[in-house]
């Protein structure tokens, strides 16, 4: 078989039976997107404040920011005015994803339509280190998504042995503000371009890893450079559970996910040192239900 | 008033709307191509479109849409393709299905060939339907996935390769038989 053959046989299979157009009813579903999905605000205001003047305004989301306020935060204010929220900044020394001083940190509410999620300042040295937003979804898949200020250059292009860039999840699943997973990935692989992938019970001082392809298990993730090279997005590193790859346990040690309590993390290792790095919140867990 | 916030708002919906409704069946068209299942392309379509309008204020050229739309769709694909073949592993990708109007020789021949298309990774896969289904140049195709030219090349060769390897295999069971 020639290779015009094979071309032509391709396209003949790829065109084969594909529908017309999209059916009538997601047509109409579409057309109702701007109706019910607030969209991405930037800039000085805060998030919620956007969503508050959306058509998709809730007393769940009124009653989130109350609560907010009620513990002290006073975090909408200060973000509206452009300043830092008062929250104690990240650590000045990098001491790893699994924070000593977890116990101690507040709840901070993210309210679970908020598709922003949680904005965090411009604080880290490397702009791929760097998140300026984070937000936890635990309609279906538990996912979440940490916008960068920067893209980060290509994993294939960096040799693991020099440069390790990394993002990562920790998780309180029983809202008892103690770690209890971690889960991240990196370029820290065999070859260039790959990622190694990982969920370490901290209770259990075990690891679940996978280095290389197939991807998926035990996270999956759509990282930056999968997304767009130019700019017209807003990078980010995407990580989330497929079905029956979530953490289990019996409800003192696991709750429904929806009530878990996280953070996540970003570092730059340069020759072995941590030379960049960033925690959001930078001194607290989210959680998409009340605290 | 012109420019009071719920005019605003109204004006980002409607310019957002017109451009979802021109781009909607030729978007869908090319997530089933991918995907082959029409659920599937039915959700990966609609997830596409809340993305981008999630992103709408970080398009900053109204002409660019359909460039900045589809690297949103086709990355939207990959994440299904991949979750669809960790669903899959021991099953068999059905075929698609059968239209009456298809010559026997042409259903023969996506008989043979869709199983191994459902073998290609995900990212040979959005390469491969790219290239022969909206016959995208390597510059095109390299500009909606994200990766450099050389990338896509790669891809497309290995592609190849291992398509040309399945149909070996395929055929010369068939002449064995």
């Amino acid at each position: 078989m020639t290779q015009r053959d094979l071309e032509q046989r391709l396209r003949s299979a790829i065109r084969g039976g594909v529908d017309p157009g999209a059916p009538p009813w997601l047509q109409a579903r579409i057309q109702a997107i701007p109706d019910t999905i607030p969209t991405a605000h930037r800039g000085a205001s805060h998030p919620w404040l956007s969503l508050a003047s959306s058509r998709a305004v809730s007393v769940a989301v009124v009653s989130a920011i109350v609560v907010a306020l009620s513990v002290g935060l006073g975090l909408l204010a200060w973000r509206n005015l452009g300043t830092a929220p008062p929250t104690p900044p990240s650590p000045a020394t990098w001491t790893g994803p699994v924070r000593a001083d977890a116990g101690g940190m507040p709840v901070l509410s993210q309210s679970r339509d908020a598709e922003t999620g949680w904005a965090d300042g411009r604080d880290a040295a490397i702009p791929w280190a760097d998140i300026t937003a984070v937000r936890g979804s635990f309609q279906g898949q538990s996912h979440w998504g940490i916008e960068l200020a920067g893209w980060p250059p290509r994993a294939e292009g960096l040799d693991p042995d020099q440069t390790v860039i990394e993002y990562g999840v920790v998780l309180d699943t029983n809202r008892d503000r103690v770690p209890d997973y971690e889960f991240g990935i990196n370029n820290d692989a065999r070859e260039a371009g790959e990622f190694r992938v990982w969920v370490t019970d901290l209770a259990a001082e075990h690891t679940n890893e996978r280095v290389g392809p197939p991807n998926g298990f035990p996270v999956d993730f759509s990282y930056p450079d999968e997304q767009d090279p130019d700019g017209q997005i807003q990078p980010s590193m995407q990580l989330w559970f497929n079905p029956g790859t979530r953490p289990i346990g019996p409800p003192e040690e696991v709750l429904p996910s929806d009530q878990w309590q996280f953070y996540v993390w970003a570092t730059v290792t340069e020759g072995g040192e941590v030379v960049a790095w960033d925690y959001a919140p930078d001194f607290g867990w989210l959680t998409a239900t009340s605290p | 008033m012109a420019d009071s916030p719920s005019a605003n708002r109204e004006a980002r919906a409607n310019a957002f709307l017109a451009l979802a409704d021109q781009h909607l069946d030729a978007s869908y068209r090319l997530a089933h191509a991918i995907l082959r299942e029409r659920a599937e392309a039915e959700d990966a379509t609609h997830d596409a479109f809340v993305t981008a309008w999630r992103k709408w204020d970080s398009l900053r050229d109204r002409a660019l849409f359909e460039h900045w739309f589809d690297r949103i769709l086709v990355n939207t694909c990959r994440n299904r393709l991949k979750s669809m073949s960790r669903r899959r592993i021991g099953e068999t990708t059905a075929a698609p299905p059968l239209t009456a109007a298809d010559p026997y020789g042409q259903v023969h021949q996506r008989d043979a060939l869709w199983p191994a298309i459902a073998r290609l990774t995900p990212d040979q896969r959005i390469v491969v339907s790219l290239r022969f289904y909206r016959d995208f140049s390597i510059d095109e195709i390299a500009v909606r996935v994200g990766v450099r030219p050389g990338t896509v090349k790669s891809r497309l060769h290995r592609a190849l390769r291992d398509l040309r390897a399945s149909l070996g295999e395929a055929e010369s069971m068939r002449s064995d038989w």
